[in-house]
């Protein structure tokens, strides 16, 4: 792949790859249960008159989805990069955190104690899963403490805490059997059905905390030199990291909130990300959002175009990415 | 079979712990076969065992509490001898069945087998269950470049069991509400319902495998100094490792086929057995965690059924909640210790 | 000393390479070697960063497969021997060995024992034997019971060279068993090795970073640069100027050393 990557190629890229995501985007609005062409899409986002029919569609139902695509993709990606500069580990991913299960569990709390919910999760619902984002994230790091933070125990404890916070899932969904339906789109991770509600809650969200995160781009490089080296170089290697730590809980959280527990797209995205421009955090942090959010308006075009009426759930489709992922891994070895 | 060094150093404190441990174990074994509807006390027990009693007691006793009781003993030796399997050959203390994603490949074909009906004959499906976890952590294996690579291994694992258990959910959302809730209490790993045939679907695989297991000993040992030590002193690492590998799958497949995933007790009893008997010499650990593994199961099996009478909670469920958190506790202590080791 | 019983006579067994080419991934690090060991003498492989020496010592040991060529034992290809049997008549020292914390030293060396006792048999009179001795010879027999992180950096060395002792083999290969100590310890080790060949009749195969250090100890010296044999002899043949500027690319001044008279380099200046 490329090596050096001069501004000029990234500026082309950068270019490139927005091109790419407005056509994804056009597709991703186009493709559903009735078939719209990309050039009535167009002509509705830019005002033009369209049949009234198909302009309801289009803004009322598939732009809101498009949209929550879009940003839920890039925050993922974010979420992903930072992780990976943290942790110094290009297979560092958001799940880690803690926040994914600890937002599915609040909200299956939620979900299971106030039963008028599961109906139609209301507009309470991502907050209460936002919360528990931000808890689990919170537990994962602070029971990871020890004077400093060794990226093993780090690790660990990500991983560990999730298991049990899924556990905990376990026994209210033992204890609620009706809810399963209901939560496990939520496991999985799903677009179906988010409307301009949803675009609501989650857009201030998206904007600080995607904003927090490039921002901290160039202190994350100085971070990815190693502790030692951050130091000397002047760098609060504690604090930067507690504060990494915490936008990424907080993209983690806010997306999860949304569209549930999707899993592999933090990994995937910075992953792929990293082979294209390398690993300077102030490029890498765009480019992964550019990807992740072009990543999940693929497929979840793909996913609606292959099922309708009720499209397979966006998180299945990405989950099923993992497996060429794993091939691409082990083939990519080094003896 | 002890190392001469060893046992004369410590025998008295060896014994201690052996017999410490057979006692827990036949303590609890008793203690399991007493609640329940109808609760029974000692004295009961022993006139069942006589030939007597009532019926119905006769009847829970020999057809529901007594295979509950073998198959916590099995399964938890089991998956304890597994754990210690993999953390000695992969020279690393966070190998664990379900942290490498061998629990999850298994879990993963039974429950295809499971919501999708599949014609499987019974038999037939602990081997399903095997290759699924062969796949699941062979994939991990392959991708760690080397040994010590603790964070890598767990990365890798964890990415796998997501992506396993993504699969599951997928599977789930095919099938009907009457599967969904069956297999759900499946997936979280339960000792609940289970009678003479699932502990004659798990014996075969127990008798082959841990024997085997337990004659792993010494190439572990070996496999401890280093792949290059190892290879000097004559030892086929690689065919060595594959061959454990396998074994440890076997032993986890064996349990996942019939009791579903239960987590924590792979990775927990080695290191408490570690911990316990001072040492890390496989031909010391490895009998004992099979007792450990036993009695920690049967332990938590008890506290399962009778914790919050008359509801139960799986098993699984409470081995996670419990043992997550107390892994977690002791290698923090390991890892504060020895900053920047593998 | 007696000559142990297990112990082969030395010159039954002859170590050699014929056109190795050994790489790892898509690098080439030897193209092409041939060399012969002496029996029952102590060698050095000496050479700057990335010239191989690590590589031809593995490979010798088996643990690297060459991408060509042969290594011969006893006049058979190593490769076509089970590895059990090569164990016994060759062990082999890595760099930095790592070791469980709880492990004592006895417990390591016991260890040594595997080729002759394979994985099922319990260690027999010979095998206890065999280990007494080895620690004896390595001086750590009252360290037998300690655990081998409460040992000094050369009391640990040593207990990993028992271990390779243990396994009663007339061909022992270290690599840079000396990096890491301080130069008493470097001394106490390298002046065990010398007794191991002097007393029993070992045949030694050294890698060394120290030139100095094998011009005392090793009665041959082999050079390598970029994967090839520069030089090769007795040290006073080997260390000259002009093989120090050319494989180390360093200025040197060779003089005698005052109390014995062995050659001693004095590098002055980057040649680079």
């Amino acid at each position: 792949m490329i090596q050096r990557l001069t501004a000029r190629y990234y500026s082309l890229l950068i270019l490139l790859s927005l091109l790419v995501l407005f056509v994804l985007f056009v597709l991703h609005v186009a493709v559903g249960s009735v078939a719209i062409s990309p050039a009535t899409v167009i002509a509705a986002l830019f005002n033009q008159p369209v049949e009234p029919f198909q302009h309801i569609i289009i803004w009322d139902l598939r732009l809101p989805r498009a949209l929550i695509a879009l940003l839920v993709g890039a925050m993922f990606g974010l979420a992903g990069a930072i992780l990976q500069v943290i942790m110094r580990n290009p297979l560092a991913e958001p799940e880690m955190t803690g926040a994914t299960s600890g937002a599915v569990l609040f909200a299956v709390l939620w979900l299971a104690l106030a039963p008028a919910q599961t109906a139609q999760p209301g507009p309470v619902l991502p907050f209460v899963a936002l919360i528990g984002g931000l808890v689990g994230g919170a537990l994962v790091y602070l029971l990871s403490w020890q004077g400093q933070h060794d990226p093993v125990l780090l690790v660990l404890t990500g991983v560990l805490i999730s298991a049990v916070l899924r556990s905990a899932i376990s026994i209210i969904l033992l204890l609620r059997q009706e809810v399963i339906g209901t939560v496990l789109l939520w496991l999985i991770g799903s677009l179906n059905g988010l409307v301009w509600t949803q675009l609501d809650v989650l857009w201030p969200w998206a904007l600080i905390a995607l904003s927090l995160g490039l921002t901290c781009a160039s202190l994350a490089n100085v971070l990815q030199l190693g502790e030692e080296n951050a130091t000397s170089l002047g760098l609060n290697v504690p604090l930067t990291r507690l504060g990494l730590f915490f936008v990424a809980a907080l993209l983690t959280a806010s997306a999860v909130a949304i569209v549930g527990g999707i899993t592999f797209l933090g990994l995937l995205a910075p992953h792929l990300a990293r082979r294209a421009v390398g690993a300077d955090a102030r490029r890498l942090f765009p480019f992964s959002m550019l990807v992740g959010a072009g990543i999940l308006l693929a497929a979840d075009t793909l996913t609606q175009a292959i099922s309708q009426p009720v499209s397979i759930p966006v998180g299945a489709a990405l989950a099923l990415l993992g497996v060429p992922f794993f091939l691409y891994l082990v083939w990519r070895r080094k003896p | 079979m002890m190392t001469p060094s060893l046992w004369q150093r410590r025998r008295g404190q060896l014994l201690l712990c052996a017999m410490g441990s057979i006692v827990f174990l036949i303590a609890v074994g008793l203690l399991a076969l007493l609640p329940g509807t109808p609760n029974l006390s000692l004295p009961a027990l022993w006139s069942i065992v006589n030939g007597g009693g009532t019926p119905l007691a006769r009847l829970v006793v020999i057809q529901l509490r007594l295979p509950r009781l073998v198959l916590s003993m099995l399964a938890g030796a089991m998956l304890a001898l597994s754990g210690g399997l993999l953390q000695g050959s992969l020279r690393n203390p966070l190998a664990g069945p379900e942290l490498l994603g061998v629990s999850a490949g298994a879990t993963m074909v039974v429950a295809a087998i499971t919501i999708f009906h599949l014609p499987v004959l019974l038999i037939a499906i602990p081997w399903l269950a095997l290759v699924g976890g062969l796949l699941g952590s062979s994939v991990v294996i392959l991708t760690m470049r080397r040994m010590g690579d603790s964070v890598r291994l767990i990365l890798t694992g964890a990415a796998m069991t997501a992506l396993l258990n993504a699969c599951v959910i997928i599977f789930m959302s095919l099938g009907t509400q009457n599967d969904l809730n069956i297999l759900f209490l499946f997936l979280v790993g339960s000792l609940a319902n289970r009678t003479w045939v699932h502990v004659q679907l798990v014996l075969p695989w127990a008798l082959v495998a841990m024997p085997l297991a337990l004659l792993c000993a010494r190439p572990l040992n070996i496999l401890q100094l280093g792949d290059d030590v190892a290879r000097g002193l004559g030892l086929p690492v690689v065919r060595v490792r594959l061959l454990i590998l396998v074994l440890s799958t076997a032993l986890v497949a064996a349990v996942v086929a019939v009791c579903g995933p239960i987590s924590f007790i792979a990775l927990l009893a080695p290191h408490l057995a570690r911990r316990l008997l001072k040492t890390s010499d496989a031909r010391v650990i490895l009998p004992y965690v099979t007792l450990l593994g036993a009695a920690l199961l049967t332990a938590a099996d008890l506290f399962a059924r009778e914790a919050f009478a008359p509801q139960e909670l799986p098993v699984g469920i409470w081995t996670t909640l419990v043992g997550g958190p107390f892994l977690l506790f002791l290698l923090r202590r390991r890892f504060g210790k020895s900053r920047g080791a593998p | 000393m007696n000559q142990h019983a297990n112990d082969q006579p030395a010159h039954k067994t002859a170590l050699a390479a014929q056109s190795l080419s050994v790489g790892y991934g898509e690098r080439l690090v030897i193209p092409a070697l041939s060399l012969e060991i002496t029996m029952g003498a102590i060698t050095a492989l000496v050479g700057p960063n990335g010239s191989g020496k690590s590589t031809v010592l593995k490979t010798l040991a088996r643990l690297i497969a060459p991408r060509a060529g042969v290594v011969y034992l006893d006049g058979k290809a190593i490769s076509s021997l089970p590895t059990r049997e090569v164990a016994r008549q060759l062990a082999i020292l890595p760099q930095g060995p790592t070791a469980p914390e709880e492990l004592t030293v006895g417990e390591l060396v016991e260890q040594g024992r595997y080729p002759h006792a394979g994985p099922l048999r319990m260690l027999r009179e010979q095998d206890q034997a065999a280990i007494r001795q080895a620690l004896a010879q390595a001086n750590m027999l009252e360290l037998r019971e300690r655990r081998l992180d409460s040992l000094s950096g050369g009391e640990r060395q040593r207990a990993w060279i028992a271990l390779a002792l243990a396994q009663s083999t007339p061909i022992l290969l270290l690599d840079e068993p000396t990096t890491f100590l301080d130069v008493g310890h470097q001394l106490e080790v390298l002046t065990l090795i010398q007794q191991l060949n002097r007393r029993q009749g070992k045949t030694i195969v050294l890698v060394l970073h120290d030139l100095n250090q094998a011009a005392r100890f090793a009665e041959r010296i082999i050079a390598l640069r970029d994967g090839r044999i520069v030089a090769d002899g007795a040290p006073r043949d080997v260390l000259t100027a002009d093989l120090l500027a050319e494989v180390f690319q360093v200025k040197a001044a060779i003089i005698n050393h005052p109390v014995d008279g062995l050659p001693v380099c004095l590098p002055y200046e980057s040649n680079a």
